[in-house]
């Protein structure tokens, strides 16, 4: 059987238009036993790194292309014949990306000349200049239009597509394209201008369409194709609608056989540093290294000169040194701005990285190795990122971009992806479905079921919906800004990948993401924000202005007792990491009293282990429960310091490599094919490859077998030891600010918001509970954001709704004039808007000048002229009501987020007690496995995917918090409630664990107004 | 003058092994296919009642011009058009 190629095929990455991943199309062409498979998306390449893999791993010739738009609304096939077609693509999928409004690119003829050499250029789809002129029975206009791209693209490289989906002109298109061809000493070619992989895909491409223009598909008209032979079809699927031009066929293999390109890029793209002259890179990297010992080490002993020696000798090797002096002049810069930052990622594990001021911790002191940072192997892009302060990551970028310029940076971008169950109200207005039908198909996306494949024509509605949304989930549906990863290269840009506008002013990203920049071995950097960094900055300040001396934090060291013993304590809201419910359970239980422990908390209450079934057996094991066991000895030496247990990225590799031989190299792909998303065949692959390997070792299969599992389990998440390294870092930092600065602490999370797990509302409780007040905004004496106030925290005026940068300045300029002395004074003074100064009076910023609702009735009878300002408040009204102190409360909670004067729940208190209904402060002393009931505010609410239908809910009440755990089936009966009542009465069963860690396990709950009675 | 039918008549019609019609069979007369000036294919609708069929529109050796369909669902042919 003769084969065919695919030459014209698009893929999700045509989005909102493709209906099928780059995974289904290969496989789909495999079986159609095609040597080779074009992927031509709209005006892009996105999917390029993702499909020269697959192609590769299927052994396949993957050929790259696009189909570009022209003005006029014209279609151009274009295929990649060599290096030079491939930059002379990205050059022209760049133009037209720059050219129009996002979304809408578009190339102009003209800047096709001279960008054509390497580009094999077939005439397009109904859409392109040719056809849609002969549909038109405009001859001569497709003679002339055929003419121009023979003359631009040369006679071997522009060719006649014919395409046959049994529309009613196809017969006669393709008989005229065929005179065209003879007549103009052309050649001509087949392809189906492939939207999916199966005929059966179709109602997705449908779906799509829609979504894409905002219709119903009763709506959609002819905005959907008329039928569905836009699949992958085989040689003996289009023979017959070529019979009389089997030449059109066969031709597709010459073509591919012409293309070949390999999309691999490497180090030598980086710019090359600027060195002192007479220094190369690798003179200076050791010169800046060596000069930077004594400023890191009071003693330097000869391990770390030996150390230094080995890993510089590495990365000259490994042709890094480039990529080391770029990073660190970056660190450098933020730095000298006084911008606070360090690296994260497996940089820690670099001793250089850390002489470089780029990794905040010393990597000899916590066992770090450097092979697991570089790994001899080539091929393997190193890891570098680094967060900055949030509130000044945009001056880094800036930085990067200034030296770099735009022709030589730019940002990885993202895919905004698909999720099942938020497509599911876009597809539900596409089916045109009901309200109470979406909210049905919703509950059946939550139970996760896969659904079969179904039969359009005997499913219903729902079965529809949430069929399509289960096909479409992780499809990209638009393109987006990858947090700060940044690309830097040696060359033009455009000559190596294309760049569209970011939707942000002057920035310009790149149309690959981080995985596909990897792939490609692409390096970038990634400039991370990290609030935290900004509320240690703002902490720092605060302190520096209180005590006069800086509290030199990168100068601690991570042994003060009173430190540890307040985390071992669970108090440790606000500090970094450790401060989620899962967390406060946690450390109770596993007293940290080193970094290292530090290290193990954080890495410990993630997905990664959760699922691995990791965190029981740890606790047991630390706590003497349970003997510390290895499913084989030759794990020990991986897993001893966690106790047998995997924690890091680091033993995932330790153990490949000790248990099933594994290279350093392998090991680390593997970790990474774990990671990544849509890996299961690669996962098989090594799966298969371990087993071997561990059997090579005598290891059981069984043993063998259920430690990859562990392995895989891992993927989802897992810390590297570097990692969790370096934010170790950051919880010490955050856990000294609150345990010797508080009040200084508070107002530094309070001002970086949002921020860390819990809400302002949640944070000032705490506070209060470490004996801070909490004062309200006050006309006098609040500034823009909060201060300390005589060791207390003032709430500012960037916590009243609706107060925006202009506003605050309008107010303290009037008021550094005179102060104000009554209402009347202020409003004619700062002329602020009216709902603005309601929202003081209510905040209680006016207290000073009467009661609440006077001042609100005075401000109604007040005429004064507003200033024009921008109003940033949301449409709900402030109502007048009178203010009874719930009521005041209420209202200044809906205009602060948060309540300066009692808990709400103290309004209860006295009810409550009558009822025999338990404060947060009495569990404590009640005997385990007691039937009681407790109160409070609902202020967390979580079901972690792995707690298997378990819900987690947390009460507030005016002195602390209250856990409680609920089954599923409780949950079940009690769903509306749990979801809706912020305030709520639970009863159940005491349960008091190691640690100090209290637990109610519900077996009822009502809300707390009903149970009155 | 033509009939066209608004809902599908069923009509008897002898294909080839590539499925394309040789004889259409109407009223007990047979009609042998002499050309086929169009052949196109639709799906569409398929929320709704899907409509998936292969139409041809043929000229017969006696002299008639017919349009008929082939539900690509359940293989049943149909006459759409009979023009005189």
């Amino acid at each position: 059987m003769p084969d065919y190629v695919e030459l014209h095929c698009h893929s999700y990455y045509s989005l909102l238009d493709g209906a099928s991943a780059l995974e289904e199309l290969v496989t789909r062409a495999v079986e159609l036993g095609m040597p080779a498979l074009a992927i031509t998306d709209h005006n892009a390449v996105y999917g390029a790194p993702r499909f020269s893999q697959l192609a590769k791993a299927a052994g396949i010739n993957p050929i790259f292309g696009a189909e570009l738009s022209l003005t006029g609304n014209h279609h151009l096939t274009l295929l990649v014949e060599n290096e030079q077609g491939w930059q002379n693509l990205c050059q022209l999928i760049s133009l037209a990306q720059h050219n129009a409004p996002k979304g809408q690119a578009e190339l102009n003829l003209a800047a096709l000349s001279g960008r054509t050499e390497g580009l094999i250029a077939l005439s397009g789809c109904r859409q392109g200049e040719v056809a849609q002129a002969l549909l038109n029975n405009d001859e001569a206009v497709a003679l002339a239009a055929a003419t121009h791209y023979r003359t631009l693209f040369g006679p071997d490289n522009f060719w006649l597509e014919l395409q046959h989906h049994l529309l009613p002109e196809d017969e006669r298109l393709v008989g005229d394209l065929v005179d065209l061809a003879s007549s103009l000493g052309l050649s001509y070619v087949a392809t189906n201008n492939v939207h999916y992989a199966h005929r059966a895909d179709k109602l997705v491409q449908d779906v799509l369409i829609c979504i894409r223009h905002l219709v119903s598909l009763d709506e959609a008209g002819p905005l959907l194709r008329d039928n569905s032979e836009y699949y992958l079809k085989s040689y003996r699927q289009l023979q017959p609608l070529f019979r009389p031009y089997p030449e059109a066929l066969t031709n597709t293999l010459h073509l591919a056989e012409r293309c070949h390109f390999d999309l691999a890029f490497g180090l030598q793209d980086l710019p090359q540093f600027p060195t002192p002259p007479g220094l190369d890179a690798r003179a200076y990297l050791q010169q800046l290294c060596q000069g930077a010992i004594s400023h890191r080490y009071s003693h330097p002993s000869d391990r770390i000169q030996a150390q230094l020696d080995h890993e510089l000798a590495v990365i000259d090797q490994a042709g890094l040194a480039n990529y080391f002096l770029i990073v660190w002049d970056i660190v450098r810069y933020a730095q000298a701005q006084g911008i606070l930052g360090q690296g994260r990622g497996s940089a820690a594990n670099s001793l250089v990285a850390y002489l470089l001021g780029i990794s905040p911790i010393d990597p000899l002191a916590h066992d770090l190795v450097f092979e697991r940072f570089l790994s001899k192997e080539r091929g393997v892009p190193p890891d570098i990122d680094l967060d900055f302060q949030a509130d000044r990551r945009e001056e880094v970028i800036q930085y990067v971009y200034d030296r770099y310029d735009h022709d030589h940076a730019a940002m990885a971008c993202t895919f905004v992806t698909f999720r099942a169950r938020s497509a599911s109200r876009d597809i539900g207005k596409v089916l045109g479905l009901s309200a109470m039908a979406l909210h049905q198909a919703a509950e059946v996306l939550r139970e996760k079921e896969a659904n079969p494949v179904i039969d359009p024509g005997n499913a219903n509605a729902v079965e529809i919906l949430t069929y399509v949304a289960q096909q479409i989930h992780g499809f990209p549906r638009h393109i987006g800004l990858h947090n700060g990863g940044m690309l830097v290269t040696r060359s033009p840009l455009s000559r190596r990948l294309p760049t569209e506008p970011a939707t942000m002013d002057r920035r310009v990203v790149v149309q690959w993401d981080k995985d596909g920049l990897d792939d490609v071995g692409l390096i970038k950097i990634d400039i991370l924000g990290l609030r935290m960094l900004s509320a240690i900055a703002e902490a720092t300040e605060l302190i520096t202005a209180l005590t006069g001396q800086d509290p030199r934090l990168d100068r601690l060291t991570f042994d003060d007792p009173n430190v540890f013993a307040m985390i071992a304590d669970g108090d440790t809201m606000g500090v970094f990491q450790v401060e989620s419910r899962a967390q406060a359970q946690v450390i109770p239980k596993l007293k940290p009293a080193t970094f290292t422990d530090l290290m193990i908390t954080i890495s410990l209450i993630r997905p990664g282990p959760i699922q691995g079934n990791m965190v029981q057996p740890y606790l047991r094991r630390r706590l003497g429960l349970e003997a510390v066991t290895y499913l084989h000895p030759r794990l020990e030496d991986a897993l001893a310091p966690t106790l047998g247990v995997i924690l890091w990225q680091e033993q995932v590799l330790q153990v490949a490599t000790d248990l099933a031989g594994f290279s350093s190299g392998q090991g680390e792909l593997l970790r990474r094919t774990l990671g990544r998303k849509h890996s299961t065949t690669e996962i098989e692959l090594f799966r298969s490859q371990f087993l071997r390997g561990a059997h090579a070792n005598g290891v059981p299969e069984t043993i063998a077998a259920a430690v990859f599992e562990q392995l895989k389990a891992f993927g989802s998440y897992a810390f590297a030891k570097s990692h969790a390294g370096s934010f170790a870092v950051l919880v010490y930092q955050s856990a000294w600010l609150k345990c010797y600065y508080p009040a200084i602490f508070f107002v530094a999370l309070l001002n970086n918001q949002p921020m860390g797990f819990w809400s302002p509302a949640v944070l000032v409780g705490d506070a209060r509970r470490h004996g801070i007040a909490v004062w309200p905004v006050d006309i006098e004496r609040s500034q823009g954001k909060c201060t300390v106030e005589e060791g207390n925290i003032r709430l500012g005026f960037n916590y009243v709704t609706g107060f925006g940068e202009a506003h605050i300045d309008l107010l303290e300029q009037a008021r550094q004039v005179k102060p104000f002395a009554s209402l009347k004074d202020f409003c004619r003074r700062t002329r602020l808007p009216r709902r603005l100064v309601e929202n003081l009076i209510v905040a209680g910023a006016m207290d000073a000048w009467g009661p609440r609702r006077k001042l609100l009735w005075a401000l109604g009878q007040l005429d004064y002229r507003e200033a024009a300002l921008d109003l940033d408040l949301p449409d709900n009204g402030v109502e007048l009501p009178s203010l009874s102190q719930a009521e005041a409360m209420r209202l200044e909670y809906g205009v602060l987020g948060l309540s300066t004067g009692e808990h709400i729940m103290s309004q209860y208190r006295t009810r409550l007690t009558a009822q025999g209904i338990l404060g947060s402060w009495e569990l404590e002393s009640q005997p385990n496995g007691r039937q009681v009931q407790v109160a409070g505010l609902v202020v967390v609410h979580q079901s972690p995917p792995t707690a298997r239908g378990f819900h987690f809910i947390t009460l507030e009440d005016e002195a602390g918090l209250i856990d409680l755990i609920i089954r599923p089936q409780v949950y079940e009966r009690y769903r509306r409630l749990l979801r809706n009542e912020p305030l709520l009465v639970a009863a159940g069963t005491i349960q008091h664990h190691q640690g100090g860690v209290t637990n109610l396990l519900v077996k009822h709950v009502m809300s707390l107004s009903r149970s009155k009675d | 003058m033509t009939r066209l039918w608004r809902r599908e008549l069923p009509i008897t019609v002898e294909d080839d092994e590539l499925m394309t019609p040789q004889v259409v069979i109407w009223r007990g007369q047979r009609h042998r296919v002499e050309t086929v000036a169009k052949r196109w294919r639709v799906d569409k609708q398929w929320w709704l009642l899907r409509i998936w069929r292969e139409y041809f529109k043929v000229a017969t050796q006696t002299g008639y011009l017919v349009i008929i369909y082939r539900d690509l669902q359940t293989g049943d042919w149909y006459l759409q058009r009979w023009y005189d």
